[in-house]
């Protein structure tokens, strides 16, 4: 998942950066408003985390202008004054959600992953697909009632592939969200991480999740059971 | 010319002396129109004095005689004359004032004709008659009486200066009237100066509540953002003395720890977090309600569906995926007098609790009663035992550990609605719910928009 970060505090910029790609998200980060919105509009994004206390212009003015510009982006606004007033143009302006710094970041881990699920449709924290069900709010898989044991890169892009069920997700746009942009991009890489996520979800291979079409990319096939 | 005394006094100068201007240039036009027509009757009887004393020869043709009843027309350099000229322009008959002098030209007129000319030496009343003798043959003559123009102009000239003696001493006196009347119409205005600076340096607190009905809206306006400053400053100063208290703990507990050599990565760990979330409670509870602004009573009226409409769009945004769903329902044109920032911080954290701890339903119902704004805000949470309800009130306990930040709203919409002059109390809702009641002085009914 792609997320972009524009903060101008280097210290928490730092420290949400490198909490955030523990987690498994690519992260793309801007100091201010111009480069914030330059990335916006140049990167395939699935979150943005904005603050509203930028030095160019302010954060209000970046989602704004995103949004007038027909961007659905899940935005969620930073905000330290935390005043109501400001709150609520910041949702007016079209962020998504808000949080007050300062703020843990398990709450602002648990508030990204309720806004990528939002965006994907679902309502509740629970993607379940039968017998494979996954949690967003505990990040967590389980089997048939079983945990399963998944690295934070398998973890996102079985995330991906489950929030987009039944669509065929292309290599490009798999690449383009789970890794950063100067990571090693060849495909092989991909393919080694579909083929271990296929074990681990489908160790005597009778469930068949993920389904491969040859050129096209990868589509989630098992029916839902609730949600949307 | 910033200074009112110094417009008023210059505005009120050359008005005075326009109008002085203006009246001394009539009346004397007045006098002077006066004048000449008094004059010109004069010169009228002097004619009739003339025709009067004719006297006709034996063939019944008329005869004027030497001396004549006006004594001023027989004296010699007198400033009156009169002379008649015949029927073919010559000289008839002068008056013993024209001897020795040129006789001045007249054209002659018709009889029944008559003329008053302003000459720039002399003023000429001419009169054409008809003299019928004893045959019946009319003889036309010309009669002239004269009066020289120096004397009469001087009489003018004594009157216009008379006049502008008498003005001058009038605008005088009216401009120390204005002065005195300035000085005491803005007596009050030196007054308030005097008593900001008293103000300003300790000495007095308020301006005085006996000014007259013009300032006193002022006055008392500035004695409202006088108490609110000081309100705000003392609860500022309040909220910061409390916050460097309540931080000092903490900081040196860090500070100790990063003192020491040999620190349980697990131990610095936890420490660190403890002493985190305590700072952060201490400053998420006195910031905002050292934040509030109070009332100033300069506030515009409040639209007050809009506000609570906007925030609850923002909370069922944030909530969506929990479904939340805020009913409004208030009287048209509701208007709320007071900060708008302070009523949205009370009524986002209201909403903010009922949002999260209830069910998904919240309901805001607004009235005014008589000039106090009742607001009730209800959810479908589990609600607040009674017996709990001052100690939530109080501390902000929090009921939910599972959501962060909770607690803190009530206490804090509590310090805000007593900021604003009103009260904060709990009940239950018809749906078992919480209901909170909030009363706020300040509310009309405007017209709907």
């Amino acid at each position: 998942m792609r997320l972009l970060l524009v903060e101008d505090d280097q210290a928490l910029r730092t420290t949400l950066v490198r909490r955030l790609k523990e987690k498994g998200w690519v992260v793309e980060e801007a100091p201010d408003g111009t480069e914030g919105l330059y990335l916006a509009r140049e990167l395939p994004l699935d979150l943005a985390i904005v603050d509203l206390g930028l030095p160019d212009f302010s954060g209000l003015e970046l989602i704004r202008r995103l949004r007038a510009e027909g961007s659905k982006l899940p935005i969620l606004i930073l905000t330290a004054r935390g005043r109501w007033q400001e709150k609520v143009e910041g949702l007016e302006a079209g962020a998504d959600d808000y949080l007050v710094k300062p703020f843990e970041f398990e709450e602002l881990a648990a508030r990204l992953n309720a806004l990528l699920r939002r965006s994907g449709g679902w309502a509740s924290p629970r993607l379940d697909y039968g017998p494979l069900v996954l949690d967003t709010a505990a990040q967590a898989v389980t089997l048939e009632g079983r945990p399963v044991d998944l690295t934070a890169y398998e973890y996102r892009l079985l995330e991906y592939l489950m929030l987009h069920g039944g669509e065929v997700v292309s290599k490009t746009d798999l690449t383009e969200h789970l890794y950063a942009q100067d990571d090693d991009r060849d495909s092989n890489v991909l393919e080694v991480l579909v083929s271990r996520l296929r074990r681990k979800l489908d160790p005597d291979g009778s469930l068949k999740p993920i389904e491969t079409l040859r050129g096209r990319g990868y589509r989630f096939v098992l029916p839902r059971r609730d949600g949307a | 010319m910033n200074a009112i005394r110094t417009r008023l006094l210059v505005a009120a100068s050359l008005v005075l002396a326009a109008f002085l201007f203006a009246t001394a240039l009539a009346l004397e036009r007045a006098h002077r129109a006066a004048a000449l027509t008094q004059l010109q009757a004069r010169l009228e009887a002097v004619i009739y004095t003339i025709l009067a004393a004719a006297e006709e020869d034996d063939q019944g043709r008329m005869q004027l005689p030497e001396a004549l009843p006006e004594p001023r027309l027989s004296r010699p350099d007198s400033d009156l004359q009169a002379w008649v000229l015949d029927g073919q322009g010559r000289l008839f008959w002068r008056s013993t004032s024209l001897l020795g002098r040129k006789v001045p030209a007249l054209t002659p007129l018709a009889a029944g004709q008559r003329r008053f000319e302003i000459r720039s030496d002399r003023l000429v009343l001419s009169q054409g008659i008809s003299w019928e003798d004893d045959q019946g043959r009319a003889w036309p003559f010309t009669l002239a009486v004269s009066q020289d123009r120096a004397p009469f102009e001087a009489g003018l000239d004594d009157f216009r200066h008379t006049l502008r003696g008498w003005l001058l001493a009038l605008a005088v006196g009216l401009l120390i009237a204005q002065l005195l009347v300035l000085r005491w119409g803005l007596a009050p205005l030196g007054r308030a100066r005097r008593e900001l600076d008293a103000i300003h340096d300790g000495d007095r607190t308020h301006l005085s509540s006996d000014y007259p009905a013009e300032l006193r809206p002022l006055a008392d306006a500035v004695n409202r953002l006088l108490d609110q400053g000081r309100a705000a400053q003392n609860r500022y100063r309040h909220a910061l003395d409390d916050l460097a208290h309540a931080l000092k703990t903490p900081l040196a507990c860090l500070q100790s720890l990063g003192g020491e050599d040999h620190v349980d990565p697990g131990e610095l760990k936890s420490t660190l977090r403890e002493q985190v979330a305590q700072m952060r409670k201490v400053v998420d509870s006195r910031l905002t309600r050292a934040a509030a602004v109070g009332r100033s009573g300069l506030e515009p009226p409040l639209d007050l569906s809009r506000l609570v409409t906007r925030l609850a769009a923002a909370l069922e945004k944030v909530h969506a995926e929990r479904g939340v769903r805020v009913r409004v329902q208030m009287p048209a044109g509701l208007r709320f007098h007071g900060p708008e920032g302070d009523l949205m911080e009370l009524l986002g954290n209201l909403l903010d609790n009922a949002c999260k701890y209830g069910k998904g339903q919240v309901w805001v119902r607004a009235v005014c009663r008589g000039d106090r704004l009742e607001l009730v805000i209800d959810d479908d949470g589990p609600g607040i035992a009674p017996p709990q309800r001052e100690a939530v009130l109080e501390r902000g306990i929090r009921l939910d550990s599972r959501r962060p930040g909770q607690g803190l709203g009530l206490p804090a919409a509590r310090e805000i609605a007593s900021t604003l002059g009103g009260g904060l109390s709990l009940d239950a809702a018809p749906t078992g719910g919480l209901r909170v009641v909030v009363t706020l002085p300040g509310c009309s009914l405007g017209h709907s928009t």
